[in-house]
């Protein structure tokens, strides 16, 4: 006989437009909890200030069904902590939103056998959303059912992107665990936005090299191809977007954008208005996930020793002046989800 | 500003919850002019009656306050409250602890003032909520600095130092400053993937301190200027005697090193994980040029200024010149 180990993980700040619950890939699934469930998982003091249910990502491990629960931490702890942060980088590379990092808000290991045992690991800004009122920094995030595994058999976009996490081990990757940290970092709670744009800056430098460079590691790349907007070009049209779209998006991170990060990164004051800030972490965020999603499926099929350096090159021969359609169409396969 | 009359404000207190820090069992230390305390749980609950029964939690996460002089009764309360808790934070950042501790504001801060109603003088309470909620004041976190007897004396000769300048937070010179110090102690911050280290501190300090001591049209090098400037604020501070040149230029050059590594870091050329030791060890010290580019500003009575190129000249001066070097250890004798 066995019993679980669960690690749940409360996502205040997002949304979920459904009762059920889905799978998001290895043995994490996402669904508002049950009143029950919920008032037993917050059960304290805390918990009587009332906020409604959230959703949650639960991960799951089997366990011997007598074994203590510090016992199967010991055992599970740090593989289920590490699943359940891919699943947290799988949300936020997924699509775009806001909510709190579960490590700032909560995360409890429970086995629900006789009653429920329960260990919390509190974050410090547990308390901040226990009174219902839910304001956060940015646009909240939506999850949909949709989003999700309901089936056995069926693979959604979202699963793809989670296995990819979970294959790769990405400590093993410097570029990949730097991009993805500083990506992260730049969901805040009280994050002022140049602290958001200095590490979103830092995420697409990692992925793309320098701004004054032709690629990162000196890579000599030629063509349109050859500096950072060119590129984003075309990851912008791997990514789905019209050419129009894609060109308008290579502009701006060549200009406004470029000055942006030059005055970040020489303490410069940011002399925007608050909406066009807001709207450039927005931007960053959104050229960071693609690239960050189109060089996991980079990886997938790559035996290279610098695999950042042959992405480069991908995303730059995509844009060059000899590529054909043929040739445009299977890069967008390789790296798109 | 607020209706009661001036001889019930004055009586008020401000008790401001120091996220973080952790006292002695026993120890009442002044700090200005207020003191540290650890205040038993009903002195709290009377307060702040919102967990009554969380005394367990409360007693093992020891919280400190500061116990003083309500703010000026003439003016905003909860301003006067965020001004106090700005100072005394200016104190924590500009001292020697690591890690330095998250800003009082996150946490919890309460004015008690007497009111009279129906002829009775009641005891009525201020509560001033940052986004931390209670959560480090009842439950603690992983962040806790102990401070002895002695850090605890040097901590109120620094405040005392502080506060004969003002509020460095809200002076010309040094607020740029001490929002970066302030800012990178964030608990979102300072959190990632990797606990215990994080580029968060070291790229913010590093670009605001280039931009205090290399104002924009003074020609120079970047990286030869902030390894000469940040040469003479490190010998300053932490020299005993007066710097020869060469130690001046080893201390530069070392810099330079730094202001390297803060490109690779900015521009995603290294991570955490591929820095040695030695490059680890240095992270700190870009906070650390901050602290005393804020001292140098005090003390060299350039904190009303709002272009730095005053103090850009002088620690220029001082690196080619060493009678230059000697008066300005003169001028910043006092700092604590």
């Amino acid at each position: 006989m066995t019993a679980l180990l669960t690690l749940y993980q409360p996502l205040w700040g997002a949304s979920f437009d459904d009762e059920g619950a889905g799978s998001l890939g290895g043995g994490t699934m996402a669904g508002i909890p049950f009143d029950d469930e919920w008032y037993m998982l917050q059960k304290s003091s805390l918990a009587r200030q009332g906020a409604p249910p959230q959703l949650c990502l639960t991960t799951l491990r089997s366990i011997p069904e007598d074994q203590p629960i510090e016992e199967a931490i010991a055992d599970h702890g740090d593989a289920l902590l590490r699943e359940g942060g891919c699943a947290v980088l799988a949300l936020r590379l997924y699509k775009a939103g806001w909510f709190l990092s579960p490590e700032l808000a909560e995360r409890s290991f429970v086995i629900a056998r006789e009653g429920w045992r329960i260990e919390r690991l509190p974050g410090v800004f547990r308390q901040t959303f226990l009174s219902g009122v839910l304001h956060h920094p940015q646009p909240g995030y939506s999850l949909s059912i949709t989003d999700l595994c309901t089936s056995v058999g069926e693979t959604t976009p979202l699963n793809v992107l989670m296995e990819r996490l979970l294959r790769m081990n990405r400590c093993d990757d410097s570029v990949l665990a730097l991009a993805a940290d500083s990506f992260t970092r730049s969901y805040g709670l009280i994050s002022t936005q140049d602290e958001r744009l200095a590490h979103l800056f830092i995420a697409l430098e990692a992925m793309l090299g320098a701004f004054n460079e032709k690629g990162p590691m000196k890579l000599d790349l030629k063509g349109s191809g050859a500096l950072i907007p060119g590129r984003i070009r075309a990851s912008r049209l791997a990514a789905g977007d019209p050419a129009q779209l894609a060109f308008q998006m290579a502009s701006w991170i060549g200009k406004q954008g470029r000055h942006l990060r030059n005055a970040v990164a020489h303490g410069e004051p940011l002399l925007l208005p608050e909406q066009d800030l807001d709207s450039a972490v927005l931007k960053l965020q959104l050229l960071i996930r693609s690239l960050l999603c189109q060089y996991l499926a980079y990886l997938e099929g790559d035996d290279e020793q610098d695999p950042i350096l042959g992405f480069n090159r991908l995303l730059a021969s995509m844009v060059g002046d000899a590529v054909n359609e043929a040739q445009q169409y299977e890069i967008f396969n390789r790296i798109g989800i | 500003m607020t209706d009661l009359p001036i001889e019930q404000l004055i009586r008020a207190q401000s008790v401001i919850h120091i996220p973080g820090m952790v006292i002695p069992p026993g120890v009442s230390a002044v700090l200005g002019p207020g003191r540290l305390e650890r205040l038993a749980f009903e002195s709290w609950r009377q307060l702040d009656p919102s967990f009554p029964d969380e005394e367990r939690s409360y007693v093992k996460s020891e919280p400190v306050f500061w116990v003083g002089p309500g703010p000026d009764p003439t003016e905003d309360w909860v301003k006067g409250l965020q001004q106090q808790s700005n100072l005394l934070h200016a104190a924590l950042l500009l001292g020697p602890h690591q890690p330095w501790l998250p800003s009082p504001l996150l946490s919890c801060s309460y004015l008690s003032y007497p009111l009279k109603e129906s002829g009775n003088t009641l005891i009525a309470h201020l509560r001033v909520i940052g986004p931390l909620e209670r959560e480090m004041l009842l439950y603690g976190s992983e962040i806790r600095v102990h401070y002895s007897d002695t850090d605890l004396t040097r901590l109120n000769q620094l405040f005392s130092w502080l506060e004969s300048y003002g509020n460095p937070f809200e002076l010309e010179g040094t607020c740029r400053a001490m929002q970066v110090l302030e800012r990178t102690t964030r608990p979102d911050g300072t959190r990632g993937f990797h606990p215990g280290f994080s580029t968060n501190e070291f790229i913010q300090a590093i670009p605001a301190a280039e931009c205090l001591l290399l104002p924009e049209g003074t020609g120079k090098n970047k990286t030869d200027g902030l390894g000469q400037q940040a040469a003479v604020l490190t010998a300053l501070f932490n020299e005993p005697s007066i710097p020869g040149p060469a130690s001046l230029k080893t201390l530069a050059a070392e810099w330079r090193e730094i202001y390297r590594m803060r490109s690779h870091l900015l521009h995603g050329l290294t991570s955490l994980e591929a820095l040695d030791a030695d490059n680890l060890g240095r992270l700190a010290l870009a906070r650390s040029l901050l602290v005393w580019i804020v001292f140098a500003t005090l003390a060299l009575d350039l904190c009303m200024r709002t272009d730095s190129s005053s103090l850009s000249t002088i620690l220029a001066e001082a690196f080619n010149d060493a009678e230059a070097f000697r008066r300005l250890t003169q001028r910043t004798s006092e700092v604590p």
